[in-house]
């Protein structure tokens, strides 16, 4: 399967660890919640039925084990479809980003529109060194749909001056 | 490049009639799902015996189906030289003129359906208010299929143009970007 490359991803390349961060990040709650279960379960039937174990309570583990490792590992190859698909691409007059696998979504925003660049980083990002850039125009879908994330730091950089230096050249371009 | 320049509008490029089938037969669907689950209920004497509540909302929401297919005959675009030109309404017909230059920003998206069907809508959206659309429509983007009954396919800051063929959005997006360079606004009003 081909990366949906274009000169602007060439030059600011998404980061590798994008998909495994995306994994975590997806996963997180799930893995928390089954553990709360786990733990409630496993004191409840401590306290009631004392250490042993009822009957066929491991085959049920090593089952539930297997699903959350088939689970996690169809997450991961879903990360890496959606990493490959990712498209991202700073034309002459137009911002244009597409992503998704199944119901993909693309916008294009002309420069002049640029209300807002910015850089920012959750939790896990600071973990994986990874940074998000979002811009937005006026709209509320823009603020949802238009960022690049999981690039590394001197992509961000980078991906910020070139859209902040397109931004003010159209605007003098309009005001001459 | 635009020597012969013609418009595009619902004649060249139309919303197809097989995405109204298909939102028809979908909502459908999803009620006859919704009316088996209380069936089902039913029987295990959970709920009681509401029969009519039931019939009400599937006529309801057919009824409003039927008005968003009323809607999408009167609605008329044409993306001219200098403005998209809109019309629409059944009874309260509305015209509406968009600057190429105060577009902020065109979203194609594609659903799961729509994608088997090869199908794209296309949402153009400017930083207008007008009518306090936005207010009704505040996290949820695109506009879902029973907010056209609502808004239209045009209110507030968005123009939406569903269930276009994939040859004919892309065709239209890309006018759509030529036209929005070839008129410039003046005074580029931007944050930066």
């Amino acid at each position: 399967m081909q990366i949906a490359m274009s000169k602007t991803r060439e030059q600011f390349p998404l980061s590798q660890m994008k998909p495994l961060k995306k994994t975590i990040a997806s996963l997180f709650s799930l893995f928390l919640l089954i553990i709360m279960i786990a733990l409630y379960i496993g004191i409840g039937s401590t306290l009631t039925l004392g250490i042993r174990l009822p009957p066929g309570s491991i085959l049920l583990i090593f089952l539930g084990f297997m699903g959350l490792i088939l689970i996690t590992i169809l997450t991961y190859l879903y990360q890496v479809w959606y990493f490959k698909v990712y498209f991202y691409d700073l034309t002459e007059d137009f911002i244009i980003i597409r992503k998704r696998v199944f119901t993909p979504r693309e916008i294009t925003i002309p420069y002049e529109r640029v209300q807002d660049v910015y850089v920012d980083q959750d939790l896990l990002d600071r973990i994986f060194g990874l940074y998000d850039v979002h811009l937005s125009s006026a709209t509320i879908s823009s603020g949802i749909e238009a960022h690049i994330d999981g690039v590394e730091k001197p992509a961000a950089e980078g991906l910020r001056s070139l859209i902040l230096q397109k931004v003010s050249e159209k605007i003098k371009k309009g005001k001459a | 490049m635009m020597d012969t320049f013609i418009p595009i509008t619902e004649k060249t490029h139309p919303i197809e009639s097989k995405w109204l089938v298909k939102n028809f037969i979908l909502t459908n669907i999803q009620i006859l799902f919704y009316c088996f689950f209380y069936v089902t209920l039913q029987k295990l004497k959970l709920v009681g015996d509401y029969k009519l509540p039931v019939i009400i909302i599937f006529i309801l929401i057919n009824l409003m189906q039927i008005t968003i297919i009323f809607l999408k005959i009167n609605f008329q675009y044409e993306f001219g030289e200098k403005l998209i030109t809109l019309r629409q309404g059944i009874i309260s017909k509305s015209q509406r003129h968009v600057q190429y230059g105060r577009i902020q920003n065109i979203t194609m998206t594609q659903g799961l359906t729509d994608r088997l069907l090869s199908m794209t809508s296309i949402n153009i959206e400017t930083a207008s208010d007008s009518g306090g659309a936005r207010l009704l429509n505040q996290d949820k983007q695109p506009i879902s299929y029973f907010q056209i009954f609502f808004l239209g396919f045009s209110k507030g800051n968005f123009i939406l143009i569903p269930g276009l063929s994939y040859k004919n959005a892309l065709n239209l997006k890309e006018t759509l970007t030529q036209l929005i360079k070839m008129n410039p606004i003046d005074d580029a009003q931007s944050g930066l």
